[in-house]
């Protein structure tokens, strides 16, 4: 694993254009990077990232269908009693998912560690999924890369395939925060997979979603919500006034309520309790563990947090970093802290992406500080070797 | 090469763009959806739709439910899948309506409605539904019933398997702005 330079391709801004991909840049600043790379070996991906994020979904599986038997488990998780019972049924009617990120601490050496699992809305994903692709064929033809690189990336192909796997009867709703360019675009590249795999789909605000007098969720059109892709959180969800109708709404959620487990970060604890000492496993405890204060060198993070808000690094038993958010009213976990891959101050995160069930790609986000926030970049891979 | 950890096709968008400029994006030759459900032929009417019209989808979207639903040997079975008093034998049809004449009764879930297509909802006389109705283009009325959950249904071929759908349906919005008021901070993906 290393990290490379060359030269950017010179019509890219042009080729974000024309595909839509408008948040390239991000708060003014460059969100991808052209003129990077992170290169592995094909060894390094497969059985350092690629079997590894196989087997860390089918241990978080496990841990799932734990957390379900158990109501203070659920409680420990910080979903809300009332709730319980909808991420319990959505768990035993095995409700389809479709996609999650987990974000791996990899340098090249020793095996790689889990950080966290985005298993409810992540982004990043067109340009994972696609635009890192075209930056590797246009490399490949230009020359700038050999003509054997590969890429860890089936990611499209696998969202299609698994879009197939939902009815094509009912309208296929996607809603998002829709003033957002990244969460719009991460939507829209969604919605098209959907129609690639025969779906009729519709986009509307996370807001705009109504409820009738049948406790049935309703489009702007006052149709019935029967099949809903939503990229907003079920720990928000599962809090606000509609919560109250999901139990008899029937809307097919997706993500299912069941992931609130999984995108919940007191999943890191519960792994470690179930599979203790697994390699690619961090020790991490709830913070009210005593365990917790024992790691000297560790981050305390909230179990509900995006961006990596309020994010604390404890180095000696100090704190000596720490992100500022608007998390962690409903409590923390400690984990040991990871070594990042670093390059003249870059320090990198893998995010490999599971869809449905399968590991099928990976996406480099790096970030002056050792917590990955907004401002991190995406940098492209390429796979010699 | 002997391996490829990248799929042998590049991806492609299918419209070309996520800047997504209209909110409703479908596959080819897919109208967006403006269907309407309505409970019987009179409803129907009362909505603008020719009578007539409203009633000859009516009779085609019972024929298509009487082929298509579910079938079940009992009462019993039937009530299971679609709840009490949801169900009714096929002996207790109408002459006109029996498809399956001589080859023994069986328990079907009651059609409750049945959705009508834009193209036929406006479509402005009788005559012009004669026309359309003989031109490849058509589409019957889809029949629509509930399941046990209270889901509105409508009747599928699957792997040879008689299979209810979900669909959407019209309804009444009473209330919005029930999820996203956490959004203050508008951004969500991680």
């Amino acid at each position: 694993m290393k990290r490379i330079t060359l030269e950017e391709r010179p019509d890219w801004r042009d080729k974000a254009a024309a595909v839509g991909f408008g948040f390239h840049e991000m708060y003014g600043e460059p969100y991808w990077l052209d003129d990077a790379a992170y290169l592995f070996t094909m060894a390094e991906i497969e059985e350092a990232i690629e079997d590894p994020s196989a087997e860390l979904h089918r241990m978080c599986m496990d841990v799932a269908a734990d957390v379900v038997r158990d109501p203070a488990l659920m409680t420990k998780l910080a979903i809300p009693e009332a709730m319980q019972p909808l991420v319990v049924q959505s768990f035993e009617r095995l409700d389809r998912h479709l996609y999650g990120r987990f974000d791996l601490a990899y340098d090249g050496t020793g095996p790689a560690k889990l950080l966290e699992y985005n298993a409810d809305t992540p982004t990043s994903l067109f340009e994972s999924a696609y635009f890192q692709y075209n930056w590797l064929t246009d490399n490949i033809e230009r020359g700038a890369l050999p003509e054997d690189s590969d890429q860890f990336n089936a990611i499209q192909e696998t969202l299609v395939e698994a879009f197939r796997a939902f009815s094509n009867e009912p309208i296929f709703h996607f809603a998002a925060f829709t003033e957002n360019d990244e969460d719009r675009g991460t939507a829209a590249y969604l919605m098209d997979c959907a129609v690639q795999a025969g779906h009729r789909t519709e986009l509307l605000d996370i807001r705009e979603i109504g409820v009738d007098a049948e406790e049935r969720f309703t489009d702007l059109q006052d149709r019935t919500i029967e099949l809903c892709f939503k990229l907003y959180p079920w720990e928000h969800m599962l809090l606000e006034p509609f919560a109250e109708h999901l139990m008899r709404s029937r809307t097919q959620f997706v993500e299912p309520p069941w992931k609130a487990i999984l995108s919940n970060k007191g999943i890191l604890p519960l792994l470690w309790e179930r599979y203790p000492g697994h390699p690619n496993l961090l020790p991490a405890y709830f913070a009210e563990d005593p365990r917790a204060d024992k790691l000297q060198n560790a981050v305390r993070k909230p179990l509900h947090s995006r961006e990596g808000e309020n994010v604390t690094v404890i180095e000696g038993g100090m704190e000596t970093e720490a992100s500022d958010g608007e998390y962690g009213e409903s409590g923390f976990i400690v984990q040991e802290l990871a070594r990042l891959f670093e390059d003249n101050g870059n320090h990198a995160v893998l995010g490999t992406w599971i869809v449905g069930d399968t590991a099928c790609g990976l996406g480099m986000r790096e970030d002056r500080s050792r917590i990955t926030r907004n401002l991190s970049r995406f940098v492209p891979h390429v796979i010699v070797g | 090469m002997a391996r490829r950890k990248r799929a042998a096709r590049p991806p492609r968008l299918a419209l070309g763009t996520i800047a997504a400029t209209g909110l409703i994006l479908s596959g080819c030759g897919d109208e967006p959806a403006t269907d309407a459900v309505y409970n019987t032929p009179s409803e129907c009417a009362a909505s603008g739709v020719d009578l007539q019209i409203c009633e000859a989808e009516y009779q085609q979207a019972l024929q298509q439910h009487l082929q298509n639903a579910p079938r079940f040997d009992g009462q019993a079975a039937c009530e299971a899948e679609y709840g009490e008093g949801r169900c009714l034998s096929s002996g207790n049809l109408p002459g006109e309506q029996q498809t399956d004449g001589g080859t023994g009764s069986f328990f079907l879930p009651f059609m409750t409605g049945y959705l009508v297509s834009s193209a036929i909802g406006n479509l402005s006389s009788y005559a012009a539904y004669r026309n359309y109705r003989s031109s490849p283009s058509y589409n019957y009325s889809a029949p629509i019933y509930q399941n046990r959950a209270g889901q509105t249904v409508t009747s599928a071929t699957q792997g040879g398997q008689r299979v209810s759908r979900p669909v959407n349906v019209n309804t009444r919005t009473v209330a919005r702005s029930g999820f996203g008021g956490r959004s203050s901070g508008g951004f969500f993906g991680g």
